[in-house]
């Protein structure tokens, strides 16, 4: 009997080690199908159709070439197709794939073409006996029935063409920190310059922002902390920060603006192409005027209290010069009915421009950065540099141009008004012109520098500030992972 | 009535033999499950020293460093992968080692431990 149950439990103990020995054959199938679909990816990509462009474009856009993405180079599309052949010439299925991006900016000897591949594949284990329990449509553990491996692969060698298996996890650190550390892929001479300057400017920036973030906080902390009897205020101050999607109301006014200006047969007409593309630059004016007049621009987190702001500033600017003329402007109706509206007008300019100024310091505007440092160049070079620095700001361009279109209109209004053609062209042909469109120009900039400084209150109030401007939000991604089971 | 003493004895010598069966079939199942591991790792070598341009002829007992390669049925295919590229399968047969007497040995047994991979050929 002793016998017989000794060579039973071997039986067992058998069966047992048949099974364990096709869970562990089914790990090294998967390990080879991974290093396979890896490495096809990357023999792929070795003399590829736009390889370069592959490169480029994962690094730009800071993504990788996934497995679920359709479309994008020619080169990731090739690369998705070698992989799952591969692993399918293997008995798996090829889950996740990662390429990208290249390494080729972090060592001395940079050379092109280090794309990183990470393939990650399933395939059923094919166990012996529990193969039914296997067979369910939802098997339970999964771990069990199906064998996952990651793997990962990266050219090497100078002149030779080479794949290298190298260590999965380590290659997804990596990849996670290349996509955490984006590479500029704009390589030319003028955007590194500009890079060269912007870094001690960043560090400025990075300050003041964290200065006004912490400060609007401490606002925040404050009105909380006295409670109730400063609920209204407390009110206005999440108003001021609060933000909805304005692209649609924007485009409406616009379009309704094109419509008033220019009539209604314009709306017909500029369904035609070339109509369409000759009306460009006076579509881009016109929406400009809009944002700024109203305070709606075209993006998606408007600040409310920035469309109030820019609401209020548009009676003190515009009513302005009636009030001068005729003395029944809102400003100065006000004055005489409250005596405290002037000072709450003055106040909310001198708000408004300190808040512009803030803006362009976080912004990094280099006449403004200057100034802080105690440096302060003349008119001309400030203008020179605050242009240049359109580059690494290019949100700032309307803003710029409409200063600039300001400063003309005033000139052209005041100095060159009587200038014969003789003497200056430009001062003649502004002359021609005629005061009310330059006083309308004037008082669009002025507005402009107005609704800049609103827009920065508004952000700060709502705790969205960013150094040099909005960044692209990251891409969704799904890397691999090398110790799922 | 008659005495039992020694019964055990009889039972354990009746019954060595069938021990003995299944502990030489685990010895036996044992072998021939690392010969389809190795099976499987000479193929995985081999197929990729086969795909890389300057290893391609190499014998392959030299290059999986097995000694029972010798005796081995190798097969190396190349079929298009349909992406402009080429597949290389390495087909390993390793004749299964017998400890059973009455088994058959040999690479057509049907004992004989098979292990096959596929990569893609790098380009030259």
């Amino acid at each position: 009997m002793l016998l017989l149950l000794c060579a039973g439990l071997l039986v067992v103990a058998g069966i047992g080690a048949a099974e364990v020995v096709a869970v562990t054959a089914g790990d090294a199938r998967a390990e080879q199908a991974a290093a396979a679909a890896a490495h096809a990816a990357e023999g792929a990509l070795a003399h590829p159709p736009g390889g370069d462009d592959l490169s480029v474009a994962v690094q730009a856009a800071r993504t990788v070439c996934g497995l679920e993405e359709t479309g994008g180079p020619v080169a990731c599309a090739l690369a998705r197709a070698a992989a799952s052949m591969a692993a399918r010439a293997n008995g798996a299925e090829l889950v996740a794939l990662a390429v990208g991006p290249d390494l080729r900016d972090r060592g001395a000897d940079a050379a092109p073409g280090r794309v990183v591949a990470i393939a990650t594949v399933e395939l059923r284990r094919r166990l012996p006996v529990l193969e039914r329990v296997c067979a369910a449509p939802h098997p339970r553990p999964t771990a069990l029935c199906v064998a996952r491996a990651t793997a990962a692969a990266r050219l090497s060698g100078r002149g030779v063409t080479r794949v290298s298996l190298v260590d999965a996890p380590e290659a997804v650190r990596e990849l996670r920190w290349q996509l955490d550390h984006p590479r500029d892929a704009d390589t030319c001479a003028g955007h590194r310059l500009a890079g060269l300057v912007t870094a001690p400017l960043l560090a400025v920036t990075r300050l003041a922002g964290r200065a006004l973030g912490d400060a609007a906080a401490g606002v925040s902390w404050l009105l909380a902390a006295l409670g109730p009897v400063v609920a209204p205020l407390a009110f206005g101050w999440g108003l001021l920060g609060a933000s909805f999607d304005g692209r649609g109301l924007h485009a409406g006014l616009t379009e309704l603006a094109m419509l008033l200006l220019a009539g209604p047969l314009l709306a017909p007409l500029s369904r035609i192409g070339a109509v369409h593309i000759a009306l460009a630059p006076f579509h881009a004016t016109v929406s400009f005027a809009v944002g700024v007049l109203t305070g709606v621009d075209d993006s998606d987190r408007v600040r409310v209290g920035g469309v109030a702001i820019a609401l209020v500033c548009d009676l003190l600017v515009l009513t302005k010069p009636l009030a001068i003329a005729g003395r029944v402007g809102l400003e100065v109706v006000a004055a005489r009915i409250t005596p405290g509206a002037t000072v709450a007008s003055g106040a909310l300019r001198g708000t408004l421009a300190a808040a512009k100024h803030a803006g362009d310091l976080i912004s990094g505007k280099p006449s403004t950065v200057l100034r802080l440092v105690g440096i302060r160049p003349r008119r001309n070079l400030a203008g020179v540099l605050d242009a240049a620095s359109l580059a690494y700001r290019p949100g700032a361009a309307a803003n710029q141009v409409a200063q600039m279109a300001g400063r003309l209109a005033h000139w052209g209004r005041t100095v060159a008004v009587d200038t014969p053609l003789s003497e200056n062209a430009l001062a003649a042909a502004l002359a021609r012109v005629g005061h009310a469109p330059l006083r309308g120009v004037e008082q669009l900039a002025e507005l402009s520098q107005l609704h800049s400084g609103a827009r920065t209150l508004g952000a700060t109030a709502g705790g969205g500030l960013q150094p040099l401007g909005d960044p692209p939000p990251p891409p969704r991604l799904r890397l691999p992972d090398p110790g799922a089971r | 009535m008659r005495s039992e003493r020694g019964a055990e004895t009889l039972e354990l010598v009746a019954g060595l033999p069938l021990l003995g069966v299944v502990v030489g079939a685990l010895l036996q199942g044992a072998v021939l499950v690392e010969d389809r591991a190795r099976a499987a790792a000479d193929a995985r070598e081999l197929v990729r020293h086969a795909v890389v341009c300057d290893h391609r002829d190499a014998p392959p007992a030299q290059i999986a460093g097995d000694t029972a390669l010798g005796a081995a049925r190798v097969l190396l295919r190349t079929a298009p992968d349909g992406t402009g590229g080429w597949l290389v399968t390495a087909t390993v047969t390793l004749p299964p080692r017998i400890l059973v007497p009455g088994l058959r040995g040999g690479v057509d047994s049907p004992l004989a431990a098979t292990g096959a991979a596929t990569m893609r050929r790098e380009p030259c």
